[in-house]
């Protein structure tokens, strides 16, 4: 009797200790369910996302004031030297100014002779960033404002360097984010003065690729990317980067923008949102 | 009685609460590293430490519903980080008898192995879901630095379980 209790004690405890199997088994399940893109799953996900950032937003003030104060201390290092940097790069910036508005004027004269039709009205939204919900994988913020905020599916992020994400979920109060660096992220442009036109594609590093493009070998380091605004899923004309280096079927991309220590981004709407559903470019 | 009650449960909890703080600081938009854009996964060492000496404060259940918490916040492919939490606390309770008669720098090997294999398998999974190859720097990375902060946090651990354990008395 007592040797059949310790028996089936033994096989308790066995069992106990096989229960995580059954949990690897559920996570299996959970990727499946995932990759088949179960609408019931992304929605909670989103829901809980959305309802954490304010949350998270409390969490990070410490961080945030940290940063803070280590900035006010290196910028009152270096002023004399920044003073001394900014007015240099002032009187270079006046030339520009000069021949950008004359540039200005004479698209605006040629835009009236061609009859050119304009992207429609775009909405301007500045939002704080108060999620890092990236991981070693993926690159993705989440921003603290929604569609109460006229924030929509597909806005941009951009700062005034350049684009560095699209929403590509978005709540009430929050809008989740996926940077161009994000192994997900396609985005076409336009390379250099020859416009060649090419994919951007992220692979989680600093520097995402040029794809689908047979011109490579005209791509010269240095060259300009820009939106192309094919598949109406970006506007065109939205700077990104400059080619950093080029070698064979491996062009890899300097972003204006990395997105690195960013506390507030711009979200631009330009109504492109029906443009994602019809070219399924939507993320899950 | 009550109070009592809320003292006891909630320092029971603590280990669970520890890694839902990991878990919710891996979400805050500074990084720890200057010039590393990614975020390190510290919930591993705790789900390590736990599942070696207090499984109980730490069950597998608990694991499950850390990694299903830190997959809904972030935006990697769901059930990837919860299989790889689940998977180090399963190999590690499995050998509890002989991992808790080892030294701590033994101890230290053992999780380094086991973290490599956890990490490797976090890989193949992201990289089968990826339309192309996925950066593995990332990864080498999040390898070293928590092998490199091991000792720091299992002391913090070893100090969280203390606690619990004079309450359970």
């Amino acid at each position: 009797m007592e040797n059949k209790q310790f028996r089936l004690k033994r096989i308790r405890s066995q069992i106990r200790r096989l229960i995580p199997v059954v949990f690897l088994v559920f996570a299996i399940v959970l990727m499946v369910l995932w990759q088949t893109k179960n609408p019931a799953i992304v929605a909670t996900r989103y829901y809980i996302s959305d309802k954490m950032a304010p949350v998270v937003s409390a969490l990070a003030a410490p961080a945030r004031w940290l940063k803070s104060a280590k900035d006010s201390f290196f910028n009152a290092v270096t002023l004399y030297h920044r003073n001394a940097e900014l007015e240099e790069e002032n009187k270079v910036l006046r030339q520009w100014r000069a021949l950008a508005m004359q540039l200005e004027s004479e698209q605006n004269e040629i835009k009236k002779l061609v009859g050119y039709v304009p992207y429609p009205k775009s909405t301007t939204v500045v939002a704080r960033l108060v999620m890092d919900t990236g991981d070693k994988f993926s690159r993705s913020y989440v921003a603290l404002a929604g569609t109460k905020d006229g924030v929509g599916n597909g806005s941009v992020a951009m700062t005034d360097r350049g684009l560095f994400a699209r929403v590509i979920e978005v709540g009430d109060h929050g809008s989740r984010l996926m940077m161009l660096t994000d192994y997900l992220s396609r985005v076409p442009v336009l390379v250099g003065k020859k416009r060649i036109q090419a994919v951007l594609s992220g692979d989680n590093t600093n520097r995402p690729k040029i794809i689908f493009t047979e011109e490579w070998n005209k791509i010269q380091p240095g060259d300009v990317v820009l939106t192309s605004g094919y598949m109406g899923v970006y506007p065109s004309g939205l700077s990104i980067g400059v080619v950093h280096s080029v070698s064979e079927n491996d062009v890899d991309v300097d972003l204006f923008e990395s997105g690195e220590g960013l506390e507030f981004v711009r979200l631009i709407d330009f109504g492109l949102s029906d443009a994602l559903l019809k070219t399924d470019c939507k993320e899950p | 009685m009550h109070r009592l009650n809320m003292h006891f449960w909630l320092r029971q909890m603590t280990p669970f609460l520890f890694c839902l703080l990991l878990v919710l600081g891996h979400l805050v938009p500074y990084h720890f590293l200057p010039y590393y854009p990614y975020s390190i996964q510290w919930t591993f060492i705790p789900i390590f430490y736990f599942a070696i000496y207090n499984p109980r404060c730490l069950s597998s259940w608990a694991v499950f519903l850390l990694g299903i918490i830190s997959e809904m916040l972030v935006q990697s492919p769901m059930g990837v980080t919860t299989f790889c939490f689940v998977l180090l606390f399963f190999m590690a309770n499995f050998l509890r008898r002989y991992l808790l008669e080892l030294t701590f720098g033994r101890l230290w090997i053992v999780f380094a192995a086991m973290l490599l294999v956890v990490e490797i398998i976090n890989y193949l999974f992201v990289t089968m879901m990826a339309p192309n190859p996925v950066a593995f720097l990332p990864v080498l990375v999040e390898f070293w630095v928590l092998l490199l902060f091991y000792p720091f946090i299992m002391r913090l651990c070893a100090h969280f379980d203390k606690k619990v354990r004079e309450t359970a008395l």
